[in-house]
C-alpha cells in the first residue's frame, strides 16, 4: 500500500513540506503543480488509481500557472466541489471517481475566518491543517494515513454502522443512528463527515483527553497517576471506530459505566470531590488530586472546562456548566452534543477573547447580571 | 443751620400762624409716597381752639427751649394738620418696605454700598464681615472716597429719592459715570442689619461726623419726618472716606457668599481688573478701583476672602508687560510664578512700528481646563472672562468702546485661534488685560464721529498688530514652556498664514479707498497713500516668495511622507510574503533535526529557534498591518492588546534574557477611546523597544511589567522597566522628536544602531496618544523599577463598548 | 414595573437551567419543547406575578405552563383494557426573591401543580388526576391542610368525570409531600411514567443529574430541614422560619 496523496498548490516550491510530511513513513505525498481547473480534473481522473488523497492549498490564485502568466481562476473549494459531484455520480455512462479524503491547507493563520466566509464548502473537506503547524507534521501524516484507511473501511461497511464505529447501537444517540440510516443514500465522504465533525471533532458520545480529565474531576497538573488511571482503567472506553488511529477519542457512555463498575458510584451523580475518593479507594493510582473550582465559582460538579484558560493559557480548569457560560461553537449543535463553556473568571478577564472565543448571544444577560452582583458585592465590600 | 431754622420758626409763629405750609417747608420738602387725612374731626370752632393752643405751645417752646427741635417739629406738624391745603405724609414704616422692595439679595445690597463708594471717587474699598457666620455679626465698609460733609449727609443720604444724581451724573474727582442706582444705599444698609453708624471726613474738614440709625424705629403708624437722628462731630478717622458700620445683620456670612459678593461687584463693571500703570497717575486721572473683602472673627484675626488679585489674578498663568520703545519696536516682559518663569525686555524686531508712541500693554493669561486654576476659581474666571476677558483700550484715561465689549475681537485673537496657525489658545477669554495710549493732541488716532471706535488709520492697525504679537508671543511661549505644540509651521513662526497677511493688505487698501473718497484730499493723506501702496507691494513681494519657499517645503515633506508610506507597503507586503517560505524552513529544519547528530543537531535546534523568533515578530507585525488596512475605529480593550503584545514578544525578551512580569489589570473592561488596533502595536512597541535599550546600559537581568486600569474617565497603561532611568531633566524630553539619551553613535555603530537611536519612538507614541487627547509622561517608577511611563486615554463610552462586545 | 435585581437574576438562572432541562429531555420527549414558554415568562422582566389580591410586587417572580406528553403504558393499570394516550401536565408557581434559595424559608408563595393522565376505554375517556398545592397563608379550615400536599383528585376531575362506574369518590385525606418545581415535578413525572427515560437520564446524564441537585437543594432541602429541627437533629441553621407544623399538622408540639 503506498498511501498516495497529491498537494496542489500554486506556490511553486512546496517540495520542503511534501517532502516533510512524507518523512514519517505514513503517507506519501506527491506536489502537483496549479493547472487550469479542467487540466486539473482531468488530471486527477487520468490518475486516480494512484491516488488515495487530495491536499489542496486554500488559496490557489495568487501565482501565475507555470508556463503562463494567467493565474488560476479558482480555489480550493472548487476542486473540492467538483471531486465530490464526481464520485456521487451514479449515471454509469458519465464519469465516476471514487470517494477520497480532501484536505486543506492553508498559510493563513486566520484560516478559519477564510474558511467560515466560505459556508458551502464546509463539508468538502475531511480536515484542514496550517501549512507552518510544521512541528505536529508527524501527527497529521498520521491522521492523514488514517483518512485513507478510514474511507476504505467505511466503503467496505456502508450499512454496518456498529462496525464502523466499533461500538454496540445501544450506546448511540438515536439522532445519530437516524443520520446514518435514514437517508436514500449515504456516501463514503459523508460518513466519513459525520464521524469526524459530529462525533470525533464535537464533545458528546466521544471526549477527548482534556474533557476526560475535566469529567473525572482531576487537577492533571498535580495526578502524577492520571495518564495510567486513564489508559489502564479507562482504555476499554477509548475509541476504536475509523480514524482512530489519528484521534484518541473515549467514549462517554462507556467512560460512566466503567466509572460505575469500579466505583460502585454514578459519575454523573456525584461531586468531583467524591469522584476522585472514589477512584483513589478502587483504583492502584493514588497520586490523583481534585480540581479546585475557578475563582468566583462554587461547584465542584465538574462536567466540562473552561474554554477561556484553555485558549489564553492552556490550562485545562474543569468548570461545573451550571456557573459556566455557553460560548458560541464553530460546528452546528446536535443533540448527542454538549456546549462549550468559559468561566464567568474567565469572560471577565476576557481569556480567549483575541482567540476567537464569544459569549453565546442567549447568555448575555445573565454574564450581565451576574457580573452586576459580583461586583456589588466587590465594591461594596470595602 | 440749626440755629438759621430756629430763627426763622420763631419769625414765622408770631407773624404768620396760618402759614403752615412753611413750617412743612422748613420741616420736610419729601416728595411723599403717601398722604393722610387730617386726623381730628372736629367741629370748626374747636379747631381753632385747639390750633390756638399748638401756636401757644409752639410759641413757648420756641422761646424756651429753642435747642429743642424734635418738640417744635413735633408741634409744627400737628399744626399742619389744620391747613386748609392737605399734603402728603410718611408713614416711618415705609423705609422698611423700600427697603424690602428695592433690594432683593443681600449681595446686591452689598454692591449698592460698594457703588456708593465708587461714586464717590474711592480708589479702595474695604469690606470687613465680623463675625458673620453666625447672624447678628457686623459688615464695615470702609472706603477712602471724598467722604460726606454734614450738609452732603443731610441733603444726600438722610434725604429719599436726592436728586445728587441727576444733578451730577459724573462724580467730582475722577468724573466717574456715577454707577450707584437712585438712593438705594440706605436701603441697602437698612437691608443687611437693623443698625447703621456712619462715619464720614472730608479732606477739608478737620473733624468727622458720625450718625446712627436704629432701622427698628422705623415703625409703622409713626410719620417718617418725625424719627430723629443725632449728629455727632467726631476726631477723623482717617483723611477722607467714609466707613459704614452695619451692625446686627439679618444673615450670615460665609466665604460662600462673600466671594458671591466680590463677583457680583465685579460684574457691574466697576472694577477695573488692574490699577493702571504708574506713569499715568496724575490726579484727575481715575487711579482705578478696587474692592477687598475680609473676615474677622474672633477666633481668627483677618482673612482675607476676596479681591481681584485673589480671585482672579493670583490665578493667572502668565503676566505680561509690553510697550512701543523709542525705537518703535515691540518690547515685553513676561513672568509665570507658575511655570517658574521669567523674561525681561524682549524686543520684537521683525516690526517696526513708525506711527505708535505712548502705547502700553498690560495682561494675564490665562489656560483653562488645564489644571492650572483650582476648580473652585475657574468656574467664576472663565465667567468673568466670558463677559470682560479681552484686551480693553484706553485713550487718554478714558475706556475707549467697543473694544473687548463684549462679542468684540477687535485684535482679531479668536479668529486668529480658530485659524489655528499658532496653536496655543490665545482667545480673548484667555485674557484680562488692556493698552493704554497716550495721545492727548489727537495726533495718532482719531475717533470716529459717532464715537464708536476709533478710525482704523495706520496707527491703528499698527496698534492692532503690536498687540496681537505680543500676545501671541506670550501665548507661544508659554506654549513652549507647557511643552505642547506651538505653531503649525514651526521655523517661521512670526509669518503669519498668507490668508493673514493677505487680510492685512485688504483692509490697507480699504483705508486708501476710504482716503480716496474723503473730500479732503490733502498731502498727508497722499504721502500716507503712497506708503500704503509701496508696503502691499513689498508684502505681495514677499507673499510669493515664501508661498514659494512653503511650497518647496510641503513637497519636500510630501515626498518624504510618500517615500516612508511606500516603504511601508513594502515592508508590510514583505511581512506578508515571507510567510510562504517559513513553513518550508521549518519542515526542513525539522527534517535536519531528524537526521543529524551531536554538534550539528545543535546547530540546527538553534537555528529552528532563532526562525520561530523571526515568526513570532513576522505574525505580529503581518495581523499589525493587516489591522492597518481596517479604517474602522474601535474601543481598545487593553488586556487584549497586552496580550497579545507579550506573545509576539514572547522569543525576543527571552532571548534578552528579560523578565516580563505577567501584567497587572486593575478593573475590568478596560476600553480605550475608539482607535486603530494597530497602533497599540506602535505603541507598545515603541515603549519596549525603549526599555530594551534602558536595561542594555544596566547590563543586568531585566524586567518589565505592563499594568494597565481604569481611573475615573481614563484608561491607562503603564509601562516599567528596571533599565537605567530616565533624568528628571530629560522627563519631558524623551518624547521629543529626535531627542535620545543614547551615546551618539560613532562610525562603527550599525544603520539599525543608528535608527533606535535616534529617538523617534517615543514621540510617534505620543503623537498617537495626544491625537486622542492623551497624555503621555514620566511619572514616578514604581517599586522595584527604574522607570514607569505612564499613557492616559479617554474611557470609551458605553455606546463605544457595545459597539464592539 | 420591572423585576428587582435580584429577581432579574434568579429569573435569568432558572431560565436558563429550565431551557437546559429541556434541551436535555427533547431528544426523548419532544413534546416537552412546549414548556419553553416558562423561558419566555422568566426572560420578561415585566412579567411580574400576581398573587391573589395583593398588589404587585417586583420580588416576586414566577411561570406557568402546560404541556401534554403522549404515554403509551402506565404499570397497572385498571380497566385493563384502558389505552393509555395523554399525560397533561401544568403548573403554576410563584415564589418570592428574597426566600428563594434560602435554607430555612419556604420556596413558593404560591403552587398549583396538577397531573391529569388521560386513556380511552372502549372510546371511552379516562380520567385520573393527582394534585400538589400549597395551602393558603391565614386561610382557616377545620380540616388539617399540610402546607404541600398531594390529593387525588380535585377540581379537574370533578369537571370531567360524570360516571362513576364502581369507584368510590371522596375527599381523600391530604398528604403532605415537598414542594416541586418545573424540573423537580418533571423528574417525578419522568421517575413514574417514564422510567426507561429516566433511568438512562439518571444513569448517565451529569447534566441531568447535576440540576435535579441543585433545585432539590433550593426546593426541597428547605422542607427537610424544617422537619428535621423538629426533632432537634443538628441542622446548619439556627432559625426556624418554616414551621413544622405547617409542614405537617399531625406533629405534636413538644417542650
Amino acid at each position: 500500500m503506498s498511501n498516495n496523496y497529491i498537494f496542489i498548490d500554486d506556490q511553486s516550491d512546496i517540495s520542503s513540506i511534501t517532502r516533510r510530511l512524507s518523512e514519517f513513513g505514513n503517507v506519501n505525498i506527491t506536489p502537483v503543480p496549479i493547472k487550469t481547473f479542467n487540466d486539473m480534473i482531468t488530471y486527477i481522473s487520468t490518475n486516480i488509481t494512484d491516488i488515495d488523497g487530495v491536499i489542496l492549498d486554500l488559496r490557489l490564485d495568487e501565482v501565475p500557472i507555470a508556463g503562463t502568466q494567467s493565474i488560476a481562476q479558482y480555489k480550493a473549494p472548487a476542486i473540492a466541489q467538483e471531486l465530490r459531484t464526481l464520485s456521487a455520480e451514479s449515471d454509469p455512462n458519465k464519469r465516476h471517481l471514487k470517494d477520497l479524503p480532501i484536505v486543506l491547507c492553508s498559510t493563513d493563520e486566520n484560516i478559519k475566518a477564510i474558511y467560515k466566509d466560505e459556508n458551502a464548502s464546509h463539508n468538502l473537506f475531511d480536515i484542514r491543517f496550517l501549512k507552518k503547524d510544521t512541528d505536529n507534521f508527524e501527527l497529521i501524516s498520521k491522521q492523514l494515513l488514517c483518512l485513507i484507511e478510514g474511507y476504505k473501511v467505511i466503503t467496505d461497511n456502508q450499512d454496518n454502522m456498529s462496525s464502523i464505529l466499533s461500538i454496540e447501537e445501544s450506546y448511540l444517540d438515536k439522532n445519530l443512528i437516524s443520520k446514518f440510516k435514514d437517508q436514500n443514500r449515504i456516501l463514503t465522504h459523508n460518513i466519513a463527515q459525520i464521524i469526524l465533525k459530529d462525533l470525533i471533532f464535537s464533545t458528546g458520545l466521544l471526549i477527548d483527553k482534556n474533557m476526560l480529565i475535566a469529567k473525572l474531576g482531576i487537577d492533571l497538573s498535580v495526578s502524577e497517576d492520571a495518564d495510567a488511571l486513564i489508559s489502564n482503567v479507562f482504555h476499554r472506553a477509548k475509541y476504536q471506530g475509523v480514524f482512530s488511529n489519528g484521534w484518541d477519542r473515549w467514549w462517554l457512555p462507556k467512560i460512566i459505566e466503567i466509572f460505575k463498575q469500579i466505583t460502585d458510584v454514578s459519575l454523573v451523580q456525584v461531586d468531583a470531590k467524591i469522584r476522585v475518593e472514589k477512584l483513589v479507594e478502587n483504583t492502584p493510582y493514588k497520586k490523583l488530586q481534585v480540581a479546585a473550582p475557578i475563582e468566583n465559582n462554587l461547584s465542584n460538579r465538574f462536567w466540562t472546562y473552561c474554554q477561556g484558560y484553555k485558549a489564553e493559557t492552556g490550562e485545562i480548569r474543569p468548570l461545573d456548566p451550571l456557573e459556566g457560560f455557553k460560548i458560541v461553537k464553530g460546528r452546528e449543535h446536535l443533540s448527542w452534543h454538549e456546549y462549550e463553556y468559559i468561566s464567568f473568571d474567565a469572560l471577565r478577564n476576557r481569556l480567549g477573547r483575541t482567540k476567537g472565543i464569544k459569549l453565546h448571544s442567549s447568555e448575555e444577560e445573565r454574564y450581565r447580571l451576574k457580573k452586576e452582583a459580583i461586583e456589588g458585592v466587590e465594591n461594596g465590600g470595602n | 443751620m440749626k440755629n438759621k431754622l430756629t430763627k426763622d420758626f420763631k419769625l414765622l409763629v408770631p407773624d404768620e400762624p396760618k402759614n403752615i405750609s412753611n413750617f412743612l417747608v422748613l420741616s420736610d420738602e419729601s416728595t411723599l409716597s403717601k398722604f393722610k387725612y387730617p386726623g381730628h374731626n372736629l367741629d370748626e370752632s374747636n379747631i381753632q381752639l385747639v390750633k390756638q393752643q399748638i401756636t401757644k405751645d409752639l410759641k413757648q417752646l420756641l422761646e424756651k427751649e429753642p435747642e429743642n427741635i424734635s418738640k417744635i417739629f413735633e408741634l409744627s406738624n400737628q399744626l399742619s394738620k389744620f391747613d386748609k391745603n392737605i399734603r402728603f405724609s410718611v408713614d416711618a414704616g415705609i423705609i422698611n418696605r423700600l427697603g424690602k422692595e428695592l433690594v432683593g439679595k443681600r449681595e446686591t445690597a452689598v454692591a449698592e454700598l460698594v457703588k456708593n463708594s465708587y461714586d464717590a471717587d474711592a480708589t479702595i474699598v474695604n469690606l470687613y464681615f465680623i463675625n458673620t457666620l453666625e447672624t447678628c455679626g457686623i459688615l464695615k465698609v470702609d472706603d477712602n472716597g471724598i467722604g460726606m460733609t454734614s450738609e452732603d449727609l443731610v441733603n444726600g443720604f438722610m434725604r429719599l429719592s436726592s436728586s445728587g444724581k441727576i444733578h451730577n451724573p459724573v462724580s467730582t474727582k475722577y468724573s466717574r459715570e456715577k454707577a450707584g442706582r437712585k438712593g438705594i444705599g440706605r436701603f441697602s444698609a437698612q437691608r443687611l442689619g437693623t443698625y447703621l453708624t456712619i462715619v464720614t471726613q472730608t479732606e477739608e474738614d478737620d473733624f468727622a461726623i458720625k450718625i446712627e440709625i436704629n432701622w427698628d424705629d422705623f415703625v409703622s403708624d409713626i410719620d417718617l419726618s418725625m424719627i430723629g437722628h443725632q449728629i455727632e462731630k467726631i476726631d477723623k478717622e482717617k483723611k477722607h472716606g467714609t466707613t459704614l458700620y452695619i451692625k446686627n445683620l439679618r444673615e450670615n456670612w460665609t466665604d460662600a457668599i462673600i466671594k458671591r459678593v466680590y463677583r457680583f461687584v465685579s460684574e457691574s463693571d466697576l472694577l477695573q481688573p488692574f490699577p493702571l500703570s504708574k506713569e499715568m497717575s496724575s490726579d484727575s486721572i481715575d487711579p482705578g478701583f478696587k474692592v477687598y473683602c475680609f473676615r474677622e472673627d474672633d477666633e481668627f484675626e483677618q482673612e482675607e476672602v476676596a479681591n481681584d488679585n485673589l480671585v482672579l489674578f493670583q490665578h493667572s498663568l502668565a503676566e505680561i508687560d509690553a510697550y512701543v520703545n523709542d525705537d518703535g519696536y515691540a518690547c515685553y516682559s513676561l513672568t509665570s510664578d507658575k511655570l517658574n518663569f521669567k523674561e525681561s525686555d524682549i524686543v520684537l524686531k521683525e516690526k517696526k512700528y513708525s506711527n505708535l508712541e505712548n502705547v502700553n500693554l498690560k495682561a494675564y493669561y490665562y489656560i483653562y481646563n488645564s489644571g492650572y486654576i483650582p476648580k473652585m476659581s475657574e468656574k467664576i474666571i472663565l465667567d468673568t472672562a466670558n463677559e470682560f476677558g479681552g484686551i480693553r483700550l484706553y485713550r487718554n484715561g478714558f475706556r475707549v468702546l467697543p473694544y473687548a465689549g463684549r462679542g468684540d475681537d477687535w485684535l482679531g485673537l479668536d479668529a486668529s485661534t480658530a485659524r489655528r496657525s499658532i496653536l496655543p489658545t490665545h482667545r480673548n477669554i484667555n485674557y484680562f488685560g488692556f493698552i493704554e495710549i497716550f495721545d492727548e493732541n489727537g495726533k495718532y488716532f482719531e475717533e470716529q464721529s459717532n464715537r464708536e471706535g476709533l478710525i482704523e488709520n495706520n496707527s491703528f492697525i499698527e496698534l492692532q498688530d503690536f498687540a496681537y504679537k505680543v500676545l501671541t508671543s506670550l501665548a507661544i511661549k508659554i506654549g513652549h514652556i507647557r511643552g505642547t505644540k506651538v505653531k503649525t509651521n514651526q521655523e517661521e513662526w512670526e509669518n503669519k498664514k498668507p490668508q493673514t497677511r493677505l487680510g492685512d493688505i485688504l483692509k490697507k487698501l480699504e483705508i486708501i479707498e476710504k482716503q480716496n473718497n474723503a473730500i479732503s484730499f490733502n498731502s498727508d493723506n497722499k504721502q500716507t497713500t503712497h506708503d500704503n501702496i509701496e508696503d502691499i507691494k513689498n508684502e505681495i513681494t514677499k507673499i510669493i516668495i515664501d508661498q514659494e519657499k512653503e511650497e518647496k517645503n510641503l513637497i519636500d515633506e510630501l515626498n518624504m511622507l510618500r517615500v516612508l508610506a511606500g516603504l511601508g507597503l513594502v515592508i508590510g507586503e514583505f511581512v506578508h510574503e515571507i510567510k510562504f517560505f517559513q513553513s518550508s524552513f521549518h519542515a526542513d529544519i525539522d527534517s535536519l533535526i531528524d537526521v543529524l547528530k551531536d554538534k550539528e543537531l545543535e546547530l540546527a535546534k538553534s537555528l529552528k529557534n532563532n526562525f520561530l523568533y523571526l515568526d513570532t515578530y513576522r505574525a505580529y507585525f503581518d495581523s499589525a498591518v493587516s489591522k492597518n488596512v481596517e479604517r474602522d475605529l474601535k474601543a481598545i480593550e487593553l488586556r487584549d492588546v497586552v496580550r497579545v503584545f507579550i506573545k509576539a514578544i514572547n522569543q525576543d525578551y527571552k532571548k534578552n534574557e528579560i523578565t516580563l512580569e505577567k501584567p497587572i489589570f486593575n478593573g475590568y473592561d478596560i476600553y480605550t477611546c475608539e482607535m486603530h488596533e494597530s497602533e497599540w502595536a506602535s505603541i507598545l512597541f515603541n515603549l519596549y523597544s525603549n526599555s530594551k535599550k534602558a536595561i542594555k546600559k544596566i547590563g543586568a537581568k531585566g524586567k518589565i511589567l505592563i499594568s494597565a486600569g481604569i481611573d475615573k474617565n481614563i484608561v491607562y497603561l503603564e509601562f516599567s522597566d528596571n533599565g537605567n532611568g530616565i533624568d528628571m531633566k530629560n522627563r519631558e524630553k524623551i518624547f521629543n522628536a529626535f531627542f535620545t539619551t543614547n551615546e551618539p553613535s560613532g562610525n562603527s555603530a550599525s544603520e539599525h544602531e543608528e535608527i533606535s537611536g535616534t529617538g523617534l519612538g517615543l514621540k510617534i507614541t505620543k503623537d498617537i496618544v495626544a491625537s486622542y487627547n492623551g497624555k503621555i509622561y514620566v511619572k514616578n517608577p514604581v517599586i522595584g523599577y527604574s522607570t514607569t511611563i505612564r499613557i492616559e486615554l479617554p474611557k470609551a463610552t458605553e455606546k463605544e463598548i457595545s459597539n464592539v462586545e | 414595573m420591572e423585576a428587582t435585581k435580584k429577581a432579574q437574576s434568579i429569573r435569568i438562572d432558572t431560565a436558563n437551567d429550565i431551557l437546559t432541562f429541556i434541551q436535555i429531555l427533547e431528544n426523548d420527549l419532544d413534546a416537552i419543547a412546549s414548556a419553553k414558554n416558562i423561558c419566555d415568562i422568566l426572560e420578561d422582566k415585566h412579567k411580574i406575578p400576581i398573587y391573589g389580591m395583593t398588589p404587585a410586587n417586583n420580588n416576586y417572580w414566577g411561570y406557568e405552563t402546560h404541556i401534554r406528553l403522549p404515554i403509551s403504558k402506565i404499570d397497572g393499570l385498571k380497566p385493563i383494557s384502558t389505552q393509555p394516550a395523554v399525560l397533561e401536565f401544568s403548573i403554576k408557581l410563584i415564589a418570592d426573591s428574597n426566600k428563594f434559595n434560602d435554607q430555612y424559608c419556604d420556596p413558593f408563595i404560591y403552587l398549583e401543580f396538577n397531573i391529569l393522565t388521560i386513556g380511552y376505554c372502549s372510546s371511552k375517556e379516562m380520567i385520573h388526576s393527582l394534585h400538589l398545592d400549597r395551602h393558603p397563608d391565614n386561610s382557616h379550615s377545620n380540616d388539617p391542610h399540610p402546607k404541600y400536599h398531594f390529593q387525588f383528585g380535585g377540581r379537574k376531575l370533578e369537571e370531567k368525570i360524570t360516571e362513576y362506574g364502581q369507584g368510590m369518590f371522596f375527599d381523600t385525606p391530604r398528604m403532605m409531600h415537598h414542594p416541586m418545581d418545573f424540573i423537580l415535578g418533571m423528574d417525578f413525572i419522568l421517575s413514574n411514567y417514564y422510567s426507561d427515560i429516566w433511568n438512562n437520564l439518571h444513569n448517565s446524564n451529569h447534566e441531568y443529574n447535576s440540576l435535579i441537585g441543585k433545585y432539590q437543594d433550593i426546593v426541597m432541602k428547605p422542607y427537610f430541614n424544617s422537619m428535621a429541627n423538629h426533632w432537634n437533629i443538628r441542622t446548619p441553621f439556627e432559625h426556624r422560619d418554616w414551621n413544622t407544623q405547617d409542614i405537617c399538622p399531625q406533629v405534636v408540639t413538644r417542650p
